[in-house]
């Protein structure tokens, strides 16, 4: 609908042999010119250096769609660049350096195409079907990754960020109601509270590493489980000591697999467990603040032990785990103990996923990394990666906003100017939450302020 | 009998709404006549004396642009204004006048009677006459059937209006009139949907009762601001004070002690009355910790004794009203002229409108003011120029003039009625607009009048002041580009510096860099300095403004076709299925204006309309 210039990744995520930076809107020219010496020639296949800063990302087939004979109908871009995830992040963060330029929403690309006339009929019913699937996708991606702590915190913003924006348009639209908020201390604090909770929210989800590193999986279980083989099982080669004397890794390891292109960050920690040996203690102190980094756990569990004591190790350990991060249960050397390899929920609480596998022989891995897909969000078109980098575009956004609309204030500039940095700081965040309308506002003001003649 | 004469326009009312229908409708050349119970009440202020305020002065200001009366008949009956929200931004500020009652109408009706093309009649409007769902006149209680293409109704408070004081109540329009029983009925006839509203006044009080000493004045401002933009007043009148005193513990517990009498509390009203003008009662009630509410004071005018107390409307029957103004410090000796009442009455949901006001479901019947469910004269009078304006237009076989949100006011109210319905009297504020750094007071006639003078609304003298206007803005703005001003020439200004580029300083003003102008050729007015200083100081934020109104401007082309069936859409959820035929959205933009949207939703709306629409 609206004619922001949008870009994507439009090949899959992954080491294809190409991948393709797409870019379609009105600032495609200017992104031109800005990105190559050359003036290029209507769809003409171009081979050029793409830099950043003179420094050279990737030598590219570059190729440049005028409108309306383009794929969208609009003017088009197309970087085929090597299709490295690296290399491709790299393009793509400096196309969305330019301005009017932002992340695509799911099937944006499909859908302009057919609004613009590019599509019959036809093709119009697949249309709507992939609009579906990819808004759905896009909708559960979004939902994983709203689960828990961050949701609540983007609502909590969302709250108090409305709480600002009532009492200034209260101050604004009921002049006579004595409400003065330029004296109000409360104000102020207001304001650096909620500038407090948006750098919490930016630190947690390591803003700017995400797409580059993906999600990250902390290795957790007593010494010996076979944690380090679980990593080396999925590194498919020996790069971590693995030995059968308990305590062998001390430092905090990180690797880092691709699971069908998608990065993944493995963190082998110290086993947890009371240990006399000073050095492993420092391992183990090391191993908590790990965890508490991760986006999931994996805690590994000796299958051979006795269901009593494989219990009691889950029970202590998963008490030392931070509580907001999910936890996959682990039941390692099932060719000891005989289990098959397969994937259960708990029986008792349906909270934890507990999958059997033998890290050495490699029996199961295969459910283990589906399971983590699955998990982390990841479908073809659109992942978690995505839909989180673009969460924290949108929470970015946000909070520069409310940077302005606080400047404004502190420099006793007019409060409408405030609020409308207010409103585009919450339309930013309702980007995320998926709600355009936002709640009633009037309503909140009259239940309040005491209003009215 | 039937009317020997055979209209274009039928105005049925002579309230804010009807005067201004019938204007515009005069103005545009179509033979009107505007019909009234009550000659003497055309152009009545029925409730508080004052003309504009927040959101409110916005709608003055556009309806001026667009040739209305509101703007210049205020100017002429004001005795005391004041400019709100002077230090919280251009878009915000916005005029208050409190008017002369007598003048004010005095002068309405002065106007409308010297108006060519418009004819006044004094009779009750019984019935609508319709056939094949179209409009071709009206029938008065005298049983006269007079015909026209195009009828407005503008019936105010009047259908089947209730007067409560207490737990008394009887059938009523505003202050004392009659109410249109047999008209309200014959609507609901014609399947419109009805419900209920409710406002409320004060009692009023006699000055002469009042010890003024005891209460703060509140000033009239100095340099007196004009609704007009071109017309202007030349002959003000003596400006007044107003004051301002509070309620007290005492009055509270009085209020208190009467609620099990008020027809609010006892179940008697149960329609919805505004949350942002809530009876005294209410406020005592809603807010017990808060032992103190302020009350505006305000004269009726120069030749009455009356005074409206803003801020105390009742049902409390009348020996509590008695008690508790007399609580009031000032009051002690009070003299009640007339009784504080509740009024409930019927209106009409506004969803059955489209864009230009006419009904869905009776070609060439427009609706304007109270019956939509909106409350205020400002309100009434902008929907009034609309309605009467386009039923004019239907006359001529032009198409409808449709404000919309990023032109003004008046297209945000229309939009949020036609869109979303009320549940309680709409009034006009400003946090109701997404565009509001764009529609200020100040730029109602840049934002309006072009496309008022092509309509026909804008007589050929005020349009060639609004040029001059313009050009001396460009004027003044082209200087600024290439004046330099040098760091001792204002202060706080680091170097030299083109002037339109020291003016984004909140600390630099337009007047400290006026006198450095070399070559100007004219001295510019207040009104037009204002107008470059707020583009160059705003220019960021109106730019932003202006990619979204791009954007909503491509939304309302993207029709969505009346009957267009929801359930086709896979893959919307059943909640917004549901939503989206209650208000049958008339294009993306009002879709996007219900709770609850999604992108993806609109995604899948904008393909489905393009296929199937």
């Amino acid at each position: 609908m609206d004619n922001d210039t949008i870009t994507a990744i439009a090949t899959p995520q992954g080491f294809g042999g190409v991948g393709i930076v797409r870019v379609s809107g009105d600032e495609v020219q200017a992104i031109c010119k800005k990105l190559f010496t050359t003036k290029l020639k209507s769809r003409y296949a171009h081979y050029l250096p793409v830099k950043i800063k003179n420094e050279l990302i990737d030598n590219a087939i570059i190729i440049y769609y005028p409108a309306p004979h383009s794929y969208t109908g609009e003017d088009v871009l197309e970087i085929q660049a090597h299709g490295g995830p690296i290399i491709l992040d790299q393009i793509l963060k400096l196309v969305l350096s330019f301005d009017g330029v932002r992340l695509s929403n799911p099937g944006e690309f499909t859908s302009r195409a057919f609004l613009n006339d590019k599509m019959d009929l036809l093709q119009a019913e697949s249309v709507m079907d992939m609009i579906h699937a990819n808004s759905e996708q896009a909708a559960r991606a979004a939902v994983s990754s709203l689960q828990g702590e961050f949701s609540k915190q983007i609502n909590k913003l969302q709250d108090r960020l409305n709480n600002l924006r009532v009492y200034i348009e209260a101050s604004m639209d009921f002049p006579d109601e004595e409400i003065n908020f330029k004296t109000d201390k409360n104000l102020q604090k207001s304001f650096n509270q909620i500038l407090d909770i948006f750098n919490s929210i930016l630190k947690s989800t390591k803003q700017g590493e995400l797409l580059k590193h993906g999600i990250t999986i902390a290795l957790a279980g007593a010494p010996n489980s076979g944690k380090s083989s679980l990593l080396n099982a999925l590194l498919q080669r020996n790069s971590v000591i693995v030995s059968d004397i308990a305590g062998t890794t001390r430092d905090v390891i990180s690797k880092t697999i691709l699971l069908d292109s998608m990065p993944i960050n493995i963190i082998d920690t110290a086993g947890i467990r009371k240990s006399y040996d000073e050095i492993e203690k420092i391992g183990i102190s090391y191993a908590l603040a790990e965890y508490k980094k991760a986006d999931r756990i994996l805690l590994i569990v000796d299958g051979n032990d006795s269901d009593k004591k494989q219990q009691n190790t889950i029970k202590k350990i998963i008490k030392k785990l931070p509580t907001n991060i999910p936890v996959d249960i682990i039941i390692n050397k099932i060719d000891l103990s005989g289990d098959k390899a397969c994937i259960k929920k708990d029986n008792n609480n349906n909270k934890n996923t507990f999958i059997y596998l033998s890290a050495k022989h490699k029996i199961g891995l295969e459910i283990l990394k589906n399971h983590l897909k699955k998990s982390a969000g990841f479908r073809e078109h659109e992942g978690a990666f995505m839909a989180k980098s673009r969460h924290i575009n949108n929470i970015t956004e946000a909070k520069n906003y409310l940077k302005l609309a606080k400047a404004r204030l502190d420099e006793n500039d007019y409060p409408e100017l405030s609020a409308d940095d207010l409103t585009t700081a919450q339309n930013a965040l309702s980007k995320i939450t998926g709600k355009i309308k936002p709640d009633d506002l009037l309503g909140d003001i009259f239940a309040n302020f005491c209003i009215g003649k | 009998m039937i009317y020997p004469k055979k209209f274009d326009v039928i105005v049925a009312g002579a309230g804010h709404a009807g005067c201004e229908a019938a204007y515009a409708s005069a103005r545009m050349g179509a033979d009107t006549l505007l019909i009234t119970d009550n000659i003497e009440t055309i152009g009545l202020m029925s409730c508080n004396p004052a003309i504009g305020g927040i959101g409110k002065g916005h709608l003055v200001k556009e309806i001026d642009a667009m040739g209305g009366l509101m703007g210049f008949v205020a100017d002429a009956a004001c005795i005391h204004s004041r400019t709100l929200n002077l230090k919280k931004g251009p878009a915000v500020q916005a005029t208050r006048m409190q008017s002369d009652r007598n003048i004010y109408k005095q002068n309405v009706r002065n106007i409308l009677e010297a108006r060519p093309n418009l004819y006044i009649f004094q009779q009750s409007v019984e019935s609508l006459l319709i056939e094949k769902n179209q409009i071709f006149g009206i029938k008065t209680k005298m049983g006269l059937e007079i015909k026209s293409q195009s009828v407005v109704l503008t019936s105010g408070t009047f259908l089947d209006g209730k007067i409560h004081i207490g737990l008394k109540n009887y059938a009523g329009g505003r202050a004392g009139e009659k109410s249109a029983i047999s008209l309200s009925q014959n609507l609901k006839t014609l399947g419109m949907q009805v419900s209920r509203l409710k406002t409320g006044t004060p009692p009023r009080i006699a000055g002469s009762s009042i010890d003024f000493k005891k209460l703060d004045i509140q000033p009239s401002d100095k340099n007196t601001p004009n609704f007009s933009f071109f017309q202007q007043n030349k002959n003000p009148l003596p400006h007044t004070d107003c004051y301002i005193t509070r309620t007290n513990k005492k009055t509270h517990d009085i209020i208190k002690s009467g609620l099990d009498r008020s027809p609010l509390y006892s179940g008697v009203i149960d329609s919805v009355g505004p949350r942002y003008c809530p009876s005294i009662e209410d406020k005592v009630k809603r807010f017990a910790d808060r032992d103190s509410h302020q009350i505006f004071v305000e004269p009726e005018g120069w030749n009455t004794d009356e005074f409206y107390p803003n801020g105390i409307s009742t049902s409390l029957p009348f020996d509590i009203q008695y008690q508790y103004v007399r609580s009031i410090e000032g009051f002690e000796n009070a003299f009640i002229t007339r009784a504080g009442y509740a009024i409930e009455y019927d209106y009409f949901n506004p969803q059955n409108l489209d864009y230009s006001l006419q009904t869905k479901n009776i070609k060439n019947l427009f609706f304007a003011g109270q019956i939509n469910g909106t409350t205020g004269y400002e309100e009434a009078a902008a929907q009034g120029l609309l309605a009467g304006l386009n039923a004019a237009l239907s006359v001529q076989n032009k198409p409808p003039y449709l404000a919309n949100r990023a032109n003004s006011y008046m297209g945000v109210m229309i939009d949020d009625l036609i869109t979303l319905g009320t549940t309680e009297p709409y009034r006009m504020f400003t946090s109701r607009s997404e565009y509001r750094l764009s529609l200020r007071e100040d730029n109602a006639d840049i934002r309006l009048m072009p496309e008022s003078y092509k309509l026909g609304l804008i007589d050929k003298k005020i349009w060639q002041q609004f040029q001059q206007k313009q050009e001396n803005i460009n004027k003044l703005t082209q200087k600024l580009e290439i004046t330099k001003l040098k760091p001792n020439m204002v202060s706080s200004l680091p170097q030299t510096t083109a002037a339109n580029i020291a003016l984004k300083q909140p600390a630099i003003k337009i007047d400290d860099i006026i006198p450095f102008i070399d070559d100007l050729g004219f001295i510019p007015n207040r009104a037009e300095k204002e107008q470059v200083q707020t583009t160059i100081k705003y220019a960021g934020y109106l730019q932003r403004q202006q990619i979204q109104i791009k954007q909503y401007q491509k939304q309302r082309k993207a029709k969505i076709p009346l009957d267009f069936d929801y359930d086709k859409v896979s893959g919307l959820s059943n909640e917004l299925k549901q939503k989206l035929k209650q208000h049958q959205p008339a294009d993306i933009s009002c879709a996007l204006q219900i709770a609850g949207m999604t992108p993806a939703a609109i995604s899948l709306l904008l393909v489905y309309v393009k296929r199937y629409g």
